[in-house]
């Protein structure tokens, strides 16, 4: 007979009530100083859970390390790193005070762990950069019970310097200053290999106890005169407050201390638990055409009052969600209404309540209706319901599945010849003041205020434009041009800011249309980003339900000034830039898409970026572009790759908002692979509302 | 005017709301915030406004409900924090209790208490029922993981 401590019994009857998960609890799957799954500064078998984002600063020492972390899937995770060593002029006084570098992880868990097997991951650190960091690893991690993991692995590179055991794979070839900010595929796995380990004990539900052997030597350092390595062996604890955040203290190599600060989110799940805001008003049952056949004549749509008397009840009832209507077209059958949803995140939650808004003021004889959401003026889908169904599924299981079974999306077609238009829509004009965030890397950045204005001036045609002024920046001041042999297209930034306290950043007349079924077109002109101005022309070609969208754009720019304002005497430049687009959604939230053409700088290539998109908003995407410009010519970061985020408030809150914030971090600020940063690009504006967005969130239709 | 009060434990709430929808025996009722719980004779089948909302249900009927020892299939529609929908499939069984005599708002009903058992691999859960006639007088009823069980009492017909 097995006997149970009587607390563990008492768990195992509150998960029958309350756990949805394993019986058992799990350990944490920790983080190390470099901000990937490991143990101290050594690295472990374990992944992240899928989706997790992390943002860690870590102090070994004299060097620093920030770090953002993505486990783009279950068993592929990336991490983008910025790296300063301080005291770099220690032995040569010559040198920089601080050198800093940026680098790129990828890992890959090739084994999960099971009852008897480790889990294991194959990884490499720093893997296309300059490679002061470049290692590559195998690691095992087994646990036993729920307080004990061990981790073994091999590394080579710098974790393959200290105790190694021989060259399983060749010699390591020295990095060429060519190959430099490249993938250094010559390199990997070879070398020296030496073995580390550690072991993970979780002394209470916080504090957890670390220990290491180390197979990094830290030569890099020693030479350098600033880490006087005395052992292999690194020990420490660290503290877990809440989900999100956890810290931890380390001996480091018997002469350094390591602090760390690990920021962990979940961009898949609101912390709110749900979205907030209110209830939607219920479904208006028609009467029976049997008990009322009066009711479904269709007469009405004779009287001269009756459009603007309907266009009025609806935007009374829509306005309550931050819809305006732009235009409605009636029969005595259908009604299609054109929509504008300024504040509801969710495509599918916006129709749903503009459906039940229909219900309530459209006469009993009108049976369909069809819902065109409205981006910039163009008509992005139209998603068409019939009322009986809406009547019918209310209060049924499972209304969103048989809801979404019986309607239609389609492309929303011209504007009805009949529609009424809202006299005082157009011409519209908004402002807005917010703070604005400029961020260049991990922790830095300047932050200042935005003032944005757009004036519409008829369905599809904006004049807009933003003014930023910095309040504060800590990225350091650039005293001069850059040094780049490229036209400066971008790495004159540090100038743009200096030289600017207060910047025009865009003033543009945009036109948005829509030239055929299935076809999206925009032309911008005017002050088109704060480095460039021109024209620039862009065609899309995206049914409603496809994977794929084509797209072409064709630009011509000058570059600006400085000094944020309207001149263009500083640089002698501009250039014809156009790209080849193809996206693809690949379900599931992972998008894909392929840019070619002719750069900025007037270089040709190729940019390849992938996206991993939630269904709240939170998107994190990973993008390299390759151009035919020489990697020595390019400047630091060979070519242009980095990673970007973009996260909505609403996450953050569970309140009904579309305010995102986010960034691209890039591995370099060179002026190859350079593309004009032009507002409204017609992709992304419309996919919302197109059919793989609005099934992921169609959930939200009844909400 | 009717009134149903609804405590829900795991977020000290306590409000007393008012009919905002009747659909013939589908019944919403609201806060003055404009939360809404929606039941069907007294099944809970439908939350709003909560953050984790119940979306749909395929709930008992009150008959499955009066019967001792009935057995279906329930199925909770929620959804979370994923914006998802998630789906929760229950097997229950009924048990009709003997006659008790509760308290509600200061007046006495003799009801019948009713206990429905569900389990699925995962978890197991119970809602209560104090059935008074063809009325579901008081209930303990799962809204949803994170909101968890809510009490209602029909505090006036």
């Amino acid at each position: 007979m097995l006997h149970l401590p009587r607390h563990l019994t008492a768990a195992l009857a509150l998960c029958t009530t309350l756990c949805a998960g394993p019986v058992m609890a799990e350990m944490t799957k920790s983080l190390n100083l470099n901000g990937a799954t490991g143990l101290i500064d050594m690295p472990s078998g374990e992944m992240q859970d899928d989706a997790a984002f992390s943002f860690s600063i870590a102090n070994a020492g004299p060097m620093t390390r920030a770090t953002i972390a993505f486990q783009f899937s279950e068993r592929l995770s990336a991490s983008f790193r910025f790296h300063t060593w301080r005291d770099w002029n220690e032995l040569a006084p010559a040198d920089p005070e601080k050198y800093s570098d940026r680098s790129f992880d990828i890992r890959y868990q090739v084994l999960e762990e099971g009852r008897y097997l480790p889990s294991l991951t194959i990884g490499m650190i720093d893997f296309s950069g300059e490679g002061l960091l470049s290692s590559e690893y195998v690691a095992a991690t087994k646990s036993f019970g729920d307080r004990v993991k061990v981790t073994a692995g091999l590394g080579w590179g710098r974790l393959g310097s200290n105790g190694g055991i021989g060259q399983l794979f060749g010699a390591r070839p020295p990095l060429a200053e060519s190959d430099k900010d490249k993938p250094n595929i010559d390199q990997w796995f070879r070398g020296e290999a030496a073995p580390f380990a550690g072991v993970e004990v979780k002394l209470t539900d916080r504090w957890t106890f670390k220990g290491e052997y180390s197979s990094d030597a830290y030569v890099l350092e020693e030479s350098r005169g600033i880490v006087d390595r005395n052992s292999p062996f690194n020990f420490g604890f660290e503290y877990q407050k809440g989900p999100n955040t956890r810290y931890g203290i380390y001996s480091l190599y018997g002469s350094e201390v390591g602090l760390v600060f690990h920021m962990i989110l979940d961009p898949k799940n609101r912390s709110t638990g749900g979205v907030m805001g209110a209830a939607p008003v219920p479904v208006k049952a028609r009467p029976s055409r049997a008990s009322d056949p009066d009711a479904y004549d269709g007469g009405w749509v004779t009287q001269s009052d009756a459009g603007p008397l309907l266009r009025k009840n609806l935007a009374k009832r829509l306005a309550v969600d931050g819809i305006t209507i732009e235009n409605m077209a009636f029969t005595a059958k259908t009604v299609e209404v054109r929509i504008r949803s300024g504040r509801i995140d969710a495509g599918a939650q916006a129709i749903g309540r503009v459906a039940r808004a229909l219900s309530h003021v459209m006469p009993a004889s009108v049976e369909t209706f069809e819902i065109v959401p409205v981006v910039n003026g163009l008509g992005a889908s139209k998603v068409t319901i019939k009322r009986s169904d809406l009547e019918a599924l209310e209060y049924a299981a499972d209304n969103a599945t048989l809801l979404r079974s019986r309607v239609l999306f389609g492309d929303s077609g011209p504007v009805p010849d009949y529609a009424l238009g809202t006299e005082d829509l157009y011409p519209k004009f908004r402002w807005s003041l917010k703070p604005g965030l400029r961020m260049a890397e991990p922790l830095k950045g300047d932050f200042g205020a935005r003032l944005s204005a757009s004036y519409d001036m008829q369905p599809g045609l904006v004049f807009s434009g933003s003014v930023y002024g910095r309040i504060y920046g800590n990225v350091p001041g650039a005293t001069g041009p850059s040094s780049s042999v490229l036209p400066h297209v971008r790495s004159d930034g540090g100038l743009y800011s200096t030289n600017s306290e207060i910047a025009l950043e865009r003033l543009t007349m945009a036109w948005f249309a829509r030239p055929a079924p299935n076809l999206y077109s925009r032309v911008s002109f005017g002050y088109l980003e704060r480095m460039h101005a021109g024209v620039s022309g862009e065609l899309l070609w995206k049914p409603v339900e496809s994977s794929l969208a084509l797209g072409a754009e064709l630009n011509y720019s000058k570059q600006r000034n400085t000094d944020g304002m309207f001149g263009f005497d500083e640089y002698d430049y501009d250039v014809v830039t156009g790209h080849i687009s193809a996206y693809y959604d690949f379900g599931n939230g992972y998008l894909g898409q392929v840019d070619v053409g002719r750069y900025l700088a007037g270089d040709v290539g190729a940019t390849i970026s992938f996206d991993r998109v939630f269904v709240n908003g939170w998107r994190v995407g990973a993008f390299a572009t390759l151009t035919d410009v020489s990697a020595s010519d390019f400047g630091e970061g060979s070519f242009d790759k980095g990673i970007r985020f973009s996260v909505p408030l609403s996450w953050a809150l569970g309140n009904e908002s579309k305010s995102t914030f986010g960034a691209a971090l890039r591995s370099g600020g060179g002026d190859g692979g350079a593309r004009l940063e032009v507002d409204g690009r017609l992709y992304d504006s419309i996919r919302d509302y197109h059919g793989g967005a609005l099934d992921s969130e169609w959930a939200r239709v009844w909400r | 005017m009717p009134i149903l009060r609804a405590v829900i434990a795991a977020r000290g709430a306590d409000a007393y709301l008012t009919i905002s929808d009747t659909k013939g025996d589908v019944v919403t009722w609201s806060t003055t915030d404009r939360t809404t719980f929606t039941l069907r004779d007294g099944v809970l089948i439908q939350t709003r406004g909560l953050g984790p909302d119940l979306m749909s249900a395929q709930a008992p009927t009150l008959g499955a409900l009066r019967t001792d020892g009935s057995k279906y299939q329930r199925i909770y529609f929620l959804l979370g924090a994923d914006d998802r929908s998630t789906r929760r499939t229950y097997d229950c069984t009924v048990s009709v209790g003997g006659q008790e005599v509760i308290e509600v708002f200061g007046r006495s009903h003799r009801v019948t208490h009713v206990t429905e058992s569900c389990s699925r691999p995962q978890d197991s859960i119970a809602n209560e029922f104090w059935i008074e006639g063809s009325v579901i007088r008081k209930s303990r009823q799962l809204a949803s993981g994170g909101a968890g069980f809510i009490d209602f009492e029909q505090v006036v017909d």
